[in-house]
C-alpha cells in the first residue's frame, strides 16, 4: 500500500515537472515567469555595489591611485596591440581580414546581475537581451576592448555570458610575439586560463600579450584577452601551452559592452 | 482557509527571499565558501520542524527559479532538487525518525548527494563532458554545506525553543 502511494507520488510529481517543462518550452508559463524574474532581478541590482565595496575594503592605502594606475597600464596595452596591428597590417598590405578595421560591430552596454546557478560554470547575467541587438556568440568586452566571454544564452531582456575561464569555454587567439603564434584559450573551471595548441617551434616568452585571433566565429581580431605568465613546453608533445593572467579581473565585473552586428 | 492562503503565500515569497539570498552567497563569497547550498539548508530546516511533504513542492519552486537562472536547458534544476527532495523526504519518513541535529546533517549531506548526481545525469545529457574536477567543486559544497547545515541546527536548537524538537 505504502508502495502503491510512494509510486503513485513520484509519477504525480514527475509528470508536474513534465507538464512544467513543456509549458515553459512554449512560453505559456512567461505570465508566472516573468513577475518573479522581475523581483529577483530587482533584489539583485545592489550586489555589485556590495561586491566593489568589498573589493575596495580589501586595498587599505591609496584606492584610487592603483585604479589610476591600472588603468594607464590597460590603455598603454591597448595602445600597443593597436600599433602592432597597425604596423602588420601595413607589412602584411592589409592581406588578412581585419574585423575591427572592417567597422561592422556596434556596442551595447549591459550591467551584470548575478552569476548563473550552475556551481560549473563560470558565467554571468546581465541586464540586455535580443530586444537590444544581442545574439549567441556576441563577444562580451570592457574597457574598450579588453574580452571577457561570449553570449551563449540571449532571452528577451537577459542574457548570459560565459567566461573565459569558463571550463567550456575556447576562443581563438594571437600571441603577439615575432610568429604571431595561435592556438586556442580555454578556461579551467573558473581558476585559470591556458592557451592550448601553440606550434612546438614557435618561440614564446612570459609576458607576451594574447589577443582574440579572429578565427573564431563572431569575435574579431584584436582583442586584448591576457599576457603569458607561465610557458608549459614538453619536448615530445607537438604544441605547447601557457599559463594566462587575464587582462581583466575576471571577479569584478560590473559593467560590460557587447559587440553586436549592425544591423 | 484564509490562513492556508496566507501560509502559502507567506512560503512562496520566503521562497524567493532564500532564492536571492542563495545568490548572494554565491555571488560574494569567497571561493570555496561560495559552494554553501542555503536552498538545501533552509528546505531541510523546513522539514526538520514540520516533517510535512510540502517540502518537495518547495523544492520544485526552487528548481524553478533556479533554471531561470541558469544557462543549462530548463528542467534540469527542477528535476534534479525535486526528485532528490523527495527521496531524502521519503528516506526521513522511513529512518531518520528521531530528528536530532546529526540526523538533519546527514540528510543535507544525502540531499546534496542526490541532488548532484541527478544532475550529473542530466549535463552529461546535455552534452557536458564530466572531468574528476567536478568531483573537487561538489566535495567542497558537500563538506560546507553540511557544517554549515549542522552548526545552523545546532544554533537554532540552542537559542530557540521552537527548535527544541531537534534532540
Amino acid at each position: 500500500m505504502v508502495t502503491k502511494s510512494k509510486t503513485a507520488t513520484f509519477f504525480t510529481i514527475f509528470f508536474v515537472i513534465i507538464f512544467v517543462v513543456g509549458f515553459n518550452y512554449f512560453h505559456w508559463l512567461d505570465f508566472v515567469e516573468k513577475p518573479l524574474i522581475f523581483i529577483v532581478d530587482w533584489s539583485l541590482k545592489p550586489i555589485n555595489k556590495i561586491k566593489l565595496y568589498f573589493k575596495k575594503t580589501e586595498q587599505p592605502l591609496t584606492t584610487d591611485d592603483i585604479n589610476t594606475l591600472e588603468q594607464i597600464k590597460e590603455k598603454n596595452q591597448l595602445s600597443e596591440i593597436n600599433v602592432q596591428i597597425l604596423t602588420e597590417e601595413n607589412l602584411e598590405l592589409k592581406k588578412q581580414l581585419n574585423f575591427f578595421v572592417q567597422n561592422n560591430f556596434e556596442h551595447v552596454g549591459a550591467v551584470v546581475l548575478s552569476r548563473t546557478v550552475n556551481p560549473l560554470a563560470t558565467t554571468i547575467m546581465i541586464d540586455k537581451g535580443n530586444k537590444d541587438g544581442i545574439q549567441e556568440g556576441d563577444p562580451v568586452v570592457v574597457n574598450n576592448g579588453i574580452l571577457i566571454g561570449k553570449i551563449i544564452k540571449v532571452e528577451d531582456n537577459r542574457s548570459v555570458v560565459r567566461l573565459i575561464n569558463d571550463n567550456n569555454s575556447a576562443i581563438g587567439a594571437t600571441i603577439m610575439n615575432r610568429e604571431r603564434s595561435i592556438g586556442l584559450v580555454e578556461g579551467g573551471y573558473g581558476l585559470g586560463v591556458r592557451m592550448n595548441y601553440i606550434p612546438q617551434n614557435e618561440v614564446i616568452t612570459p609576458g607576451d600579450i594574447i589577443i582574440s585571433s579572429g578565427l573564431s566565429d563572431t569575435i574579431p581580431r584584436g582583442l586584448v584577452i591576457g599576457n603569458i605568465e607561465v610557458v608549459d613546453k614538453k619536448p615530445n608533445e607537438p604544441f605547447q601551452q601557457a599559463v594566462i593572467t587575464p587582462t581583466a579581473d575576471l571577479s569584478y565585473i560590473n559593467l560590460v559592452s557587447i559587440i553586436v552586428h549592425k544591423k | 482557509m484564509l490562513k492556508s492562503i496566507l501560509r502559502i503565500i507567506f512560503y512562496f515569497f520566503l521562497i524567493i527571499f532564500i532564492f536571492i539570498l542563495s545568490l548572494y552567497s554565491s555571488f560574494l563569497l569567497p571561493y570555496p565558501f561560495e559552494n554553501i547550498n542555503l536552498v538545501i539548508i533552509f528546505l531541510i530546516i523546513l522539514l526538520g520542524l514540520y516533517g510535512s511533504g510540502n517540502i518537495v513542492w518547495g523544492a520544485f519552486l526552487f528548481g524553478v527559479l533556479m533554471d531561470l537562472y541558469s544557462e543549462l536547458y530548463f528542467g534540469i534544476f527542477i528535476f534534479s532538487l525535486t526528485i532528490s527532495f523527495l527521496l531524502v523526504y521519503w528516506l526521513y519518513y522511513e529512518f531518520f525518525t528521531n530528528k536530532s541535529v546529526w540526523a538533519l546533517a546527514t540528510m543535507v549531506a544525502l540531499e546534496v548527494i542526490f541532488f548532484r548526481i541527478f544532475y550529473i545525469f542530466f549535463i552529461v545529457f546535455n552534452g557536458t563532458k564530466i572531468k574528476l574536477t567536478f568531483l573537487f567543486y561538489f566535495g567542497w559544497e558537500l563538506l560546507f554545506t553540511t557544517i554549515t547545515a549542522f552548526l545552523l541546527y545546532f544554533l537554532l536548537n540552542k537559542f530557540f525553543t521552537k527548535f527544541k524538537i531537534l534532540k
